[in-house]
């Protein structure tokens, strides 16, 4: 027995000898998560970006491998679709843009919710045991009026609306008004003296 | 109206100015007095006419710092050489948070208004959600400078969920029979903004570990405790079930390296009378282990 014990112990540690360390950086950003939910209208259809990273720090606690992630729509099929595929290669540093299409049904009513619920994952290759990682991306997606639903940013800049001068309003307003008197009175003059001809 | 009635209003009226006009130049000090006059102008202060009309996406990168750019435009009544370009500033701000500040720089001249170009850099930690920005301005009027700031402008951050740790878990040498054998921690860094417990749980999803030599032969993923190592696994860890999550009470904290870091710690309550092999959990096995966040 102590022996068979021994055995299963150096052979453990063999393992353990030719196993390779891997610290793995995927990482996923959502613009929309459990507590911001996607606000949409009857009708609405449209694209949402997350992006997919492989240490873009490439800092020295990230080992230096390049990533396969495969991606899949787990919840909100009736309303979304991943168009960017479901395969992403990432080499060590660099990051990618998974593409959702949502389209929302013309028909759907006010307050509506969908869940959608998207998985991020990779496992490294390799012996021993492995772990690999998995985000999943989740946030509701709510139904509302067109109003409320706000644009996507787009780096212009929109005027505020310039301060009116009231004032400065008035007076012009009054100036206009002498003007028209004085001219109605010549014009009365003018004609007065025409009918004296 | 007659003629007549017009031509004796129109009197009567220049007779009220002409009067007036020497009434009020008349006297010891007339109003109508050549007199000098002196007029200043004081300065006007700039204004923030433009800012962003919606809310600015945030995309975080993790482990980094992001730079955000963001423009608005300010008019001065006084020219827009009168702005003082080194004062400009946006500031993103969050309840809680650190204020990111960003200087800015000249995009565009246009009569009498400028328009800036801000860059705020945004750390991987800093807070998903809404945060306010907030614009500012001063003219080089002396000795007070007009200035100007608007914070009806907001950016939305998105939740970056992004974590490093080593895959390979280390068993160790184990011996049949052995109850209670704490494994090496899996250290895991937190390059993101996303808190464990606070946004979401860690889970572990382990399968039952396959002999190599002799697949009959497998470790149960049962036997498996996992949680978080600052207490003792062996005796607070969840219990892992095969193929399926389970909550391990980790707490990952968000924040600059050095306070951004969790520890799971894996034990093996018993560990099974089984034959001396490697035992694995691998992609090519068809049951890795997973990490979900």
């Amino acid at each position: 027995m102590v022996n068979r014990n021994l055995k299963i112990g150096l052979l453990v540690f063999a393992v353990l000898l030719v196993n390779t360390s891997f610290v793995f950086a995927l990482a996923v950003n959502s613009p929309y998560y459990n507590s911001n939910p996607l606000k949409v209208y009857a009708g609405q259809e449209k694209e949402i970006v997350f992006d997919i990273y492989n240490c873009p720090s490439m800092s020295d606690s990230c080992d230096k491998e390049d990533i396969v992630a495969t991606v899949t729509l787990e919840e909100g099929n009736e309303i979304a679709e991943i168009t960017s595929g479901s395969e992403y290669n990432l080499d060590f540093g660099s990051s990618g843009k998974i593409r959702m299409g949502v389209s929302i049904p013309s028909d759907a009513a006010m307050n509506d919710k969908y869940l959608i619920r998207m998985a991020v994952q990779s496992i490294p290759e390799g012996a021993g045991v492995r772990m690999g990682i998995k985000y999943n991306v989740e946030f509701p997606v709510v139904v509302t009026d067109a109003a409320n639903v706000p644009d996507d940013y787009v780096p212009n800049t929109v005027s505020k609306g310039e301060k009116t001068n009231y004032m400065l309003l008035i007076v012009i307003l009054v100036f206009v008004i002498l003007i028209l008197i004085i001219v109605l009175a010549i014009y009365k003059i003018i004609s007065g003296k025409d009918k004296f001809k | 109206m007659k003629r007549g009635y017009w031509i004796l209003i129109i009197v009567i009226v220049l007779a009220i100015i002409i009067g007036g006009y020497f009434w009020l130049s008349s006297g010891e000090e007339p109003l109508f007095a050549p007199s000098d006059v002196k007029v200043r102008i004081r300065n006007a202060p700039p204004r923030i006419t433009d800012v962003p009309a919606v809310p600015v996406a945030v995309s975080l990168t993790p482990g980094t710092t992001t730079d955000v750019l963001v423009q608005f435009t300010v008019r001065d009544p006084n020219g827009a050489d009168d702005l003082n370009d080194a004062a400009a500033s946006a500031t993103f701000s969050k309840l809680g948070e650190v204020d990111r500040v960003g200087g800015c720089v000249i995009n565009l001249v246009a009569g009498k208004s400028k328009t800036y170009d801000c860059t705020v850099s945004m750390q991987y930690y800093d807070a998903a959600g809404a945060w306010t920005i907030t614009f500012y301005i001063e003219d080089l009027a002396t000795p007070t400078p007009g200035s100007d700031s608007d914070n009806s402008a907001t950016a939305n951050v998105g939740q970056l969920k992004a974590i490093l740790y080593n895959t390979n878990i280390n068993l160790g040498i184990i011996t049949p029979s052995d109850v209670n054998v704490p494994l090496a921690d899996v250290v895991i860094t937190n390059e993101g903004n996303f808190v464990v417990p606070t946004d979401g749980t860690l889970n572990v999803l382990a399968r039952n570990l396959v002999g190599v030599t002799t697949p009959a032969e497998s470790i149960l993923a049962s036997v498996f405790l996992a949680g978080d190592s600052s207490g003792d696994v062996c005796t607070l860890g969840s219990a892992l079930i095969d193929n399926s999550n389970v909550n391990t009470n980790v707490a990952i904290p968000r924040g600059a390296a050095g306070s951004n870091v969790g520890s799971l710690g894996f034990c093996i309550s018993l560990v099974p009378e089984v034959s001396a092999q490697d035992y694995e959990a691998t992609v090519a096995g068809g049951n890795p282990w997973l990490i979900e966040i």
